[in-house]
């Protein structure tokens, strides 16, 4: 009984963090890592207006 | 003043400010002669133009701070100091005209990446990009222009995404619109013929894939540890069989695309490197990891363990994030050098001053177009310009390896890359300074010593004899367990599945990247990383003299001999501009000229190596040089029609003083008759003795010069034994002793500058060219130091060697870790738990060993001050 539960239960959790992994993809691929140096500087130089 | 720069939109604000301007400029020239530009940042040579009370170099920076001033976009010079880029040269009608195939319709198809009609985009790299006030004002083109609906910037590409609204401005305006800011975009002509854009389907997917492959790797790394945890922690056989293979096969489910997707580099690498009958450092990895998932599989359907799946994963996620590291810095790396102020190389140009033209040293970074430039014999020619000088020959062997010196004639267009032979050609600048070309140039494969650099040498035998080792103690642990065959294959796949070369693999090139950055940092630039290693192996070091060990822009110049008229003098001006000799260029930068030197003809000119040079000035015939090269020449050549006997006297007197002259020498004799010579005091650097003495334990110390030997007693000083100094060396003589040491044995350094010592310096095992003043860039020497870092030499070879231990350290830490590895291996006593513990942690051991470690010995040696 205990294995079937924990069987169940891994199941659940690997599908769960299988969407966070889509999401990493999905990030990658809408181009959120291609740079990461722009934004940092970006955050700084912009102005109040 | 004229004000005829293409503005896409003329507001008329900016038209009704340009006139009122004009009055305002006159009554500034005079002012401000040291000032630096509000816009550019540049020191206002001669005449500089005024508004608000702000300082510019020309009209185009002038005209930018307008443009942006009428557009409340001022913030970009209160960003970062210096932040505009330089406009030099005020772009023409004919110039804009350059654009008119943007207007063509299959080159807008090629550059626009999106367009329906009411929306385009596109991407141009701006090599101009260089700091924060840059990013900032190319995001705020929409206000410069209502057609721009926004721009987004990739400052490390140097790259700008600009949408736009084709209706209300066209892709040429665009361009036109960034180019009158000072940003023009590159264009390159197989950028707009091949593919939309090269730079989009060059580096970015490469990156995007690598990050994919990490994610993928890391995902299944972090998941099948969970699975592997039970039976690490129950230990085997107390898990309930059933859940033991249901941990299996999810982790076989995870670890699949790690092996088909993540880890695909390694196959395809060594699988191309075997298809040559060679064994690269890929292939024991392949071999590895490989073995790995085979027999974790193999266990998990036996049952036997639930497999080494976590180590297969966790090894692959490592190497790939070493990698996409090495990438981030070498990208960095790259930033760096393509950014133009990166080298410490000058060029001259002729300016308009109050007082008459005249000829100034800018860096070359400041050049930009529609410059007055001065390149004289043998100096490279920094940017594409049309000649001014009548007629002159250009050598392309560097672009082209044609080695024949081609003849152009006024007017005819020069490219970059070209070296002036004979006299100094005057040419005008029509395109920016590309340092990018110029750094391609030196990466040039003709430049390269070796076929393949040192590092790959090394890193290509020893992945060859570790693969060779590996498979070969697979054997014997074979052997050893075979009547038991089930243990044999256990005992040779684990010897298979634990070695690993990550010493190879990560810690040279990580040692490497950052020795090249931090001494980037110090003001010496290597060519590439196996410059480091190269440099670890020097113990000869020779140095030229004049120019290298003396400071030629602080010597000290006399005149002795008659007195010269004012003609004359003009003469012997116009005629030492075209020397690149340091010693006649001292001379140069002490004599006064009234007139435009540029007005004079010369022609016939001709310099001799170390000797000296002859031309004819308006006809008057020149001769500059030792007193063995002016007095024989008169002795010969005006012996018989020179009946009287004070010129011969003269002429013999000279020949036979020309062995004991006191402090460097260059005599002048004009239409044959001598005039008198010109004594330079060579000004030594600073630091030199105690550089010496730091370089003496270690070194050999020549000195080869092509000057005369009257430095000889304070030289003696420096070198100790006079068998380790040579004087009156030409060019050859230096290329041939430097040979001559190589052939004893001696693995030598030479030190030089770019020009007269190129050959040495090619010839040498490690060619640093010191930078100084002027565009002595040679693409023969392997490293560029700035001249007033020459005192540090010792300190930066004493970096390099410390660099090198420190690879070979992280070697010996690889080597420990793979003894235990190796031992468990063979005994058959390899589990899962110590793979998983031993694998990932040798790695990260290494990686994180050879980074803080290069890093604090740079600080400790104070190398690097401010780097992190």
């Amino acid at each position: 009984m205990a294995t079937e539960m924990v069987m169940i239960l891994v199941g659940f959790s690997t599908a769960f963090a299988l969407t966070f992994l889509a999401a990493f993809i999905w990030a990658v691929k809408s181009g959120q890592f291609k740079d990461s140096t722009t934004p940092a500087m970006r955050m700084l130089v912009d102005d109040k207006e | 003043m004229n004000m005829d720069i293409p503005i896409p939109k003329p507001t008329d604000a900016v038209l009704h400010l340009q006139d009122s301007q004009n009055n305002d400029v006159r009554a500034a020239e005079q002012t401000h002669l040291n000032t630096h530009c509000h816009h550019c940042g540049e020191a206002c040579a001669g005449a500089s133009i005024t508004t608000d009370d702000k300082v510019f170099c020309c009209e185009g920076c002038k005209f930018v701070y307008e443009l942006l001033r009428d557009n409340n976009l001022c913030t970009y010079y209160d960003i970062s100091a210096q932040s505009g880029v330089s406009f030099k040269g005020i772009v023409s009608d004919k110039r804009r005209s350059r654009f008119d195939y943007l207007d063509d319709v299959r080159t807008r198809e090629r550059l626009l990446e999106f367009s329906n009609g009411t929306v385009a985009k596109t991407t141009f790299h701006l090599p101009q990009i260089h700091c924060s006030s840059c990013l900032w004002l190319l995001e705020k083109l929409h206000k410069l222009n209502d057609g721009v609906i926004s721009s987004r910037v990739d400052f490390m590409h140097k790259e700008v995404s600009i949408t736009f609204n084709p209706h209300q401005i066209s892709l040429r305006e665009v361009v036109e619109l960034l180019t009158t800011i000072g940003y023009e975009p590159e264009l390159h002509q197989q950028n707009v013929s091949d593919a939309p854009d090269k730079t989009l389907n060059g580096s970015q997917p490469n990156t995007t894939s690598l990050y994919l492959k990490i994610g993928i790797a890391g995902f299944a790394f972090g998941n099948t540890m969970v699975f592997s945890f039970p039976e690490y922690l129950s230990g085997v056989g107390e898990l309930d069989p059933r859940l033991r293979m249901f941990f299996g096969m999810m982790s076989i489910a995870l670890a699949l695309p790690v092996l088909l997707y993540s880890a695909s580099g390694y196959f395809q690498s060594s699988w191309q490197s075997l298809k040559q009958r060679h064994i690269n450092l890929d292939v024991p990895i392949a071999i590895g990891i490989l073995t790995l998932f085979l027999r974790s599989a193999f266990e998990i359907a036996n049952g036997t363990t639930s497999g080494y799946l976590d180590s297969f994963t966790g090894l692959v996620f490592l190497l790939l994030c070493g990698k996409l590291f090495q990438q981030k810095t070498f990208d960095a790396i790259a930033f760096d050098r393509d950014y133009k102020s990166y080298f410490p190389i000058a060029v001259s140009v002729l300016r308009k001053t109050a007082s008459g033209i005249q000829e100034t040293t800018i860096p070359l970074s400041a050049l930009g177009v529609g410059e007055h430039m001065i390149i004289r014999n043998n100096e490279l020619i920094p940017a594409d310009s049309v000649l001014e000088s009548a007629v002159g020959h250009v050598d392309y062997s560097f672009v082209t390896g044609e080695s024949a010196p081609v003849e152009v004639l006024s007017g005819n267009l020069i490219y970059a890359g070209g070296r002036v032979m004979g006299a100094a050609l005057e040419m005008t600048s029509v395109k920016d300074v590309s340092q990018s070309y110029l750094t391609s140039l030196w990466n040039n494969e003709a430049f390269q010593k070796q076929p393949k650099s040192a590092l790959e040498q090394v890193s290509d035998t020893f992945g060859a004899y570790f693969t060779v080792f590996v498979l070969a103690l697979a054997g014997v642990a074979f052997l050893a367990w075979l009547p038991n065959v089930g243990a044999a294959v256990n005992a040779a796949t684990a010897v298979l599945v634990i070695a690993c070369p990550c010493a190879m693999t990560l810690a040279a090139p990580f040692a490497l990247g950052w020795a090249l950055k931090i001494f980037g940092t110090a003001g010496f630039y290597l060519k590439n990383t196996s410059t480091v290693l190269e440099l670890t192996r020097i113990n000869a070091i020779v140095f030229d003299k004049t120019g290298t060990l003396t400071n030629a822009r602080t010597n000290r110049v006399q005149y002795n001999g008659q007195g010269m008229k004012p003609h004359e003098q003009e003469y012997l001006a116009a005629a030492l501009r075209h020397s690149t000799h340091p010693l006649t260029r001292s001379i140069a930068a002490v004599m006064h000229y009234a007139a435009a030197p540029s007005l004079l003809t010369i022609s016939d000119y001709e310099e001799i190596p170390s000797r000296g040079f002859q031309c004819r000035v308006e006809g008057h015939s020149m001769r500059v040089g030792s007193a063995e090269f002016v007095g024989s020449a008169m002795l010969q050549s005006r012996i018989s029609s020179f009946k009287t006997a004070p010129h011969r006297l003269q002429a013999e007197r000279l020949l036979s003083q020309s062995q004991h002259a006191q402090g460097a020498q260059v005599h002048i004799a004009i239409d044959g008759s001598y005039k008198g010579h010109f004594t330079i005091n060579a000004e030594y650097r600073s630091g030199l003795r105690a550089l010496f003495e730091k370089l003496r334990p270690k070194h050999n110390l020549y000195l080869l010069s092509g000057d005369n030997d009257a430095e000889h007693e304070t030289l003696s000083d420096l070198f100790t034994d006079d068998r380790a100094m040579a004087f009156f060396q030409t060019p050859q003589d230096k290329l041939d002793c430097v040979r001559a040491l190589q052939e004893s044995g001696l693995s030598v350094a030479m030190v030089g500058d770019g020009l007269n010592d190129a050959g040495a310096l090619r010839q040498s095992n490690v060619g640093i060219a010191l930078a100084e003043e002027r565009g002595t860039f040679s693409p023969a020497c392997d490293a560029v130091m700035a001249a007033d870092k020459l005192g540090r030499l010792s300190d930066f070879i004493g970096f390099a060697v410390y660099t090198r231990r420190v690879i070979i350290a992280a070697f010996w830490i690889s080597v420990f870790y793979n003894i235990i590895g190796l031992t468990c291996a063979v005994m058959g006593l390899l589990s899962p738990l110590v793979s998983a513990i031993l694998m990932p942690l040798s790695n990260a051991t290494v990686i994180g060993f050879t980074t803080s470690a290069t890093i604090l010995g740079a600080k400790l040696r104070k190398i690097s001050h401010s780097e992190n």
